[in-house]
């Protein structure tokens, strides 16, 4: 029997056995049957998730189907009639969870990536790389550092992986050149996934767990795109700074020049000068929310309408959208409606003493399990699983009040997801930088892993640093 | 023209006196050339040329005389009588003359010959530039032939010369081969892995026999043994070696299966390697022949082992039809070129088996009979192949044709011109009978004590 | 995971071999078929494709007795199926002509001449690989130990 189908039965299994068990053997007061279908579809995404016997994004698509199917207003009739209300417990409005493949979330994701694709199309991100990286000389930490910070800057307003793919490109005939048996080759290798990772951190649109972690900031909880990034952008300089200085202590570079030719001009015709300019003003709106009223969802939208109505971005472009990406985010969203639309969430957390415990025990619980999870999984998945669970305990949690509430253990969570990056199966850009065959499994892991602790503990001390200064 | 005067008239009236009748022995010189002549000549018996001599050219020819026309013209009738060139018998002749100087006519009488005379000019004028014509083209052809010739000499040339390099790599390719099939033998049995020597001496003794498709078809018996990757088990499908065999082998050494293809590789390779050898080496010598024609004659030449070389040769393709062999063993030995006669095998054989092949015929057979017929051996080959159309049995012996398509395969079929050049040379005669179904070539040659 | 098939086609099975024996580095992940004649291969490609499997590379000899390399590369470009099949034509002998023809009328992928280095070759495949994979959207990153990162890189830039 292949691994494939060992995976399939157990993640299939389980959730079924669950939907089969009668209501009382949870020994939870008041489940219901609609509580414990969502409890089944929770493990279902968990287990799939976790052992992707399929995509992780035909997951979501499959979450989306069984809510609508089993636990959704016009679902399947007869399994969602029943004499007793009481024990039955609540659907969910069919439309709402629909709703979640073009939530703002989405369209604001969908923004950023036309942002990212008419930059690449109109070569904006290679002739800023031009530019940025010129400054840095030919010493080669110097250079190392400049790509890292262009590959953050970047990986904050494109995809990491597209961003990865680029730099590596421009790379490329630079680590040709180095020796054999100069560890700098490594460390230059890893430096752009490291960058775009954290780097994703930066602003809401980075990285698509900080699109989950939005949709649990509304209301008292809400942050714009600037004040995400007034917290998020620092710290990443920071995680920056030592996952610089953590490569080069592990892996020296022993050449003493690097000279780096990235070719190409600026292009000057009236399409490029019109994504120059959306870009900027994009950024702009969603810097200045304060000053126009329009909040980043909207913004996003600005791209979106110029760029297609321009022939920017045409119908051959829209092919090469992401659309995995976004519906795997949709999934998340779902999922997270399901869990709170039955009530199950509130019930959980009624259930479960989580008084009982010291608030400082449980956020570090939830961000080392959501680290550890991340590094063997899916960012964007780690954080659709986790982040329901942790914004039903932060609402819930009054001790928590103390340290930032609720919007302190969703942001310390979503950067936990972020931060994960000690083997190439932990992000797309790891998986990159690791086929090119210049780096090996333990250089990731030694190194990924400090910069990853690291990251946890600076994690800990901006969310310390920001509740004094009364961010929350 | 004045009817009585006929060349019959002329001829009585003027060239018939005993006195004035020359004879030439062969070679003699008539006319030189540029002496003062007053006589015109009739020729009445053999033939005379008249050559011209310039700075480039001795004795170049420019006319021809032979019996009953006229010589001298031209200084006869000329102002100052010069003879123009020189006029020499090229055969016992016999010339009758009237000179000027010393048989004077009345004005009647030459007003009479004056119409004869002019339609004689005439004559002599067309005949002479006819002449030139034909020597002028007689030169261009010679030219032609010739630069033909040194073409041929230079491919011959360097047909040798590429030979005799080729010849010294490929003789180091062959004995190092032998050298390092030996010593890797030895090796092999070395190794301690007693069970898998037979894969590596059948590799070695037989190549791989198994065509892909039969390869794709053993596939199911490997499959059937647990624990093969796919590569192992296409690997081990084109080997021809029992699977049970394997299957047994690897239930006691399950880490064998790599090692059973390796060694069956091993052989594989070196017997494809000698193939190839010895392939070269005879490529090499049909090159040769065709350049600078070495030909190695010997007088005792069994036909029916140059039958066998170039089986041998041909190993690769006979195996993909049927061959049936019957050869005489009681042939006497003839004096023959050994190499040359393989060629000749080499090339109908060749054509016969591919020709079966592209025509995909089912069954295909190739028949190679020898026997004695009185002081002839005739060698028949047949095939039971697709024919040779009747439009073009014509053309098959002709240089450039061929019916291949992108040219040759390995190198040998160096047509059968070639075939037939050989054959010639041994003073043979080859013939073919072509139908659909059944081609036969029938090459004869004379036994010479 | 759809299976992905290498299929080599010569009428010389020396050669044949040599260029498996080359090839073995892709067979970790794809399978290679051998096959001695284009009629051969044709029928190998018609299997692939009832199985549901992909033939991604074609790597063929061009003088063969019978149907060319040219011809079989045509009739493979001429079948909508195998449109993304990325094809190879391998040989000693083509005339000038017959590599015009191949590229003109079978779009040919690549051309490497025999004797071939098995470098070139490899890279070559490689490239043509990461292609095939990325034109039919198939998954990718089991695959990296046969795939071209530059190729991949070019790509993965253009999404978003």
């Amino acid at each position: 029997m292949s691994a494939k189908l060992i995976k399939l039965i157990i993640s299939i299994g389980i959730p079924v056995i669950i939907l089969l068990l009668p209501v009382s053997s949870f020994g939870i007061d008041g489940l219901t049957i609609v509580e414990q279908r969502v409890i089944a579809i929770f493990f279902f995404a968990a287990l799939f998730w976790i052992l992707e016997p399929i995509p992780i994004y035909a997951t979501s698509l499959v979450i989306i189907f069984l809510e609508l199917f089993m636990i959704s207003t016009k679902g399947f009739k007869p399994i969602l009639t029943s004499n007793d209300p009481e024990t039955f417990g609540n659907l969910v409005d069919y439309k709402v969870i629909m709703h979640t493949f073009a939530s703002p979330i989405i369209l604001l994701f969908l923004g950023g990536f036309f942002l990212a694709m008419a930059a690449t199309k109109y070569r904006l991100d290679q002739n800023l790389a031009r530019v940025f990286l010129k400054p840095f000389g030919e010493n080669p930490k110097m250079v190392m550092l400049g790509i890292m910070i262009i590959t953050a800057i970047f990986s904050m307003f494109m995809s990491n992986t597209a961003t990865t793919a680029m730099m590596l490109s421009i790379l490329a005939p630079v680590l040709a050149v180095f020796l054999p048996g100069d560890k700098g080759r490594i460390a230059f290798t890893l430096a752009i996934p490291f960058a775009a990772n954290v780097g994703g951190i930066g602003t809401p649109i980075g990285t698509p767990p900080n699109a989950v972690a939005l949709k649990y900031l509304v209301g008292d909880s809400y942050i714009s795109f600037g004040q995400w990034m007034s917290f998020a952008v620092p710290y990443v300089v920071i995680l920056l700074f030592v996952a610089w200085g953590v490569l080069l202590v592990f892996f020296p570079i022993k050449t003493d020049k690097i000279k780096l030719n990235i070719k190409g001009s600026w292009l000057k015709n009236r399409k490029a000068y019109i994504v120059y300019a959306t870009f900027a003003l994009t950024i702009i709106l969603w810097l200045t929310d304060f000053l126009h009223g329009m909040n980043s969802y909207i913004v996003a939208m600005l791209p979106v309408a110029v760029f297609s109505a321009l022939d920017i971005i045409n119908k051959n472009d829209l092919k090469n959208i992401s659309w995995d990406v976004l519906w795997l985010v949709s999934g998340g969203i779902a999922l997270g409606l399901g869990l709170e639309g039955s009530g199950l969430a509130e019930r959980l957390i009624s259930v479960i003493p989580f008084d009982t415990y010291s608030p400082m025990v449980i956020i570090l619980l939830v961000t080392v399990v959501a680290m550890m999870m991340a590094n063997f999984m899916s960012h964007t998945a780690t954080a659709n699983l986790l982040l329901p669970l942790v914004a039903a305990l932060g609402t819930s949690l009054s001790s928590l009040e103390a340290f930032g509430g609720n919007k302190m253990i969703i942001l310390v969570v979503t950067v936990s997801c972020s931060i994960s990056m000690a083997l190439p199966i932990s992000t797309p850009p790891n998986a990159l930088a690791f086929a090119t065959g210049g780096v090996e499994t333990k250089h990731m892991a030694k190194s990924g892993i400090i910069v990853t602790i690291i990251g946890l503990l600076l994690n800990y001390l901006t969310m310390y640093v920001l509740n004094i200064i009364g961010f929350f | 023209m004045n009817e009585r005067i006929s060349f019959a008239f002329v001829k009585k009236e003027y060239f018939s006196d005993e006195e004035k009748k020359i004879n030439l022995k062969k070679g003699e010189i008539l006319i030189n050339q540029n002496q003062v002549n007053t006589r015109l000549f009739l020729v009445t018996k053999g033939s005379l040329q008249g050559y011209l001599k310039d700075k480039t050219m001795e004795n170049y020819p420019i006319f021809e005389a032979t019996e009953n026309k006229f010589l001298g013209v031209y200084s006869y009738f000329s102002a100052g009588h010069h003879s123009y060139s020189k006029v020499v018998a090229t055969e016992d002749s016999e010339v009758f003359y009237y000179d000027k100087e010393f048989q004077s006519h009345t004005d009647e009488e030459m007003n009479q010959l004056a119409p004869f005379f002019t339609s004689l000019l005439v004559n002599e004028l067309s005949t002479r530039q006819n002449f030139a014509k034909q020597m002028a083209q007689e030169k261009h052809n010679d030219t032609q032939r010739l630069l033909k010739a040194e073409k041929m000499a230079t491919l011959g040339q360097m047909a040798a010369g590429l030979a005799h390099e080729l010849n010294n790599s490929i003789g180091v390719i062959d004995g190092g081969l032998e050298r390092l099939s030996g010593f890797i033998t030895g090796c092999v049995y070395d190794h301690q892995q007693e069970q898998l020597n037979q894969y590596y001496e059948f590799g070695l003794k037989q190549g791989q026999e198994v065509s892909s498709e039969d390869a794709r078809k053993n596939r199911k018996h490997f499959e059937s043994i647990k624990g093969l990757s796919s590569a192992q088990i296409r690997k081990l499908s084109k080997t021809g070696i029992n699977p049970e065999e394997v299957k047994k082998l690897l239930k006691k050494e399950p880490s064998l299966a790599e090692k059973i293809y390796q060694y069956w590789e091993m052989g594989c390779t070196i017997h494809d390697i000698q193939i190839a050898a010895k392939h070269s080496t005879h490529v090499v010598r049909s090159v040769k022949q065709l350049g600078v024609s070495e030909h190695e004659w010997a007088k005792d030449v069994s036909i029916n082992n140059t039958i066998d070389e170039a089986l041998v040769i041909l190993r690769n393709l006979t195996k993909r039809v049927q061959t049936e062999i019957s050869l005489d063993e009681n042939l006497p030995a003839t004096e023959a070129c050994f190499g040359q006669l393989v060629q000749v095998w080499i090339n109908i054989v060749k054509n016969g088996i591919e020709a079966m092949l592209t025509a995909k015929t089912p069954d295909p057979i190739i028949r190679i009979e020898s026997e004695q017929q009185n002081e002839n051996i005739v060698i028949k080959i047949t095939d039971n192949g697709p024919g040779i159309p009747q439009n073009i049995i014509q053309q098959i012996f002709e240089p450039s044709f061929t019916t291949k398509v992108g040219g040759l395969n390995f190198g040998l079929g160096l047509g059968l011109s070639i075939v037939q050049r050989i054959v010639t040379e041994h003073d043979g005669a080859i013939s073919v009978n072509s139908e659909p179904g059944k081609t036969e070539f029938i090459v004869k040659i004379p036994l010479i004590a | 995971m759809d299976k992905l098939y290498i299929i080599c086609v010569d009428d010389q099975r020396e050669v044949l071999n040599a260029l498996t024996e080359d090839l073995e580095l892709f067979e970790s992940h794809l399978h290679i078929e051998e096959c001695e004649s284009a009629d051969e291969a044709w029928d190998v490609i018609e299997s692939v494709d009832s199985e549901g499997d992909h033939v991604a590379v074609l790597v063929t000899d061009q003088v063969m007795p019978k149907n060319s390399g040219v011809d079989l590369l045509k009739k493979l470009r001429e079948d909508g199926r195998f449109d993304q099949t990325r094809t190879v034509l391998l040989t000693g002998q083509a005339t000038h002509k017959d590599t015009i023809e191949a590229i003109n009328t079978a779009h040919l992928d690549n051309y490497i001449e025999k004797p071939w280095k098995k470098e070139a070759l490899h890279e070559t495949i490689k490239v043509l690989i990461t292609k095939f994979l990325l034109a039919k959207g198939l998954d990718y990153q089991k695959l990296t130990d046969v795939i071209d990162q530059n190729t991949l890189l070019t790509n993965l830039r253009k999404t978003t």
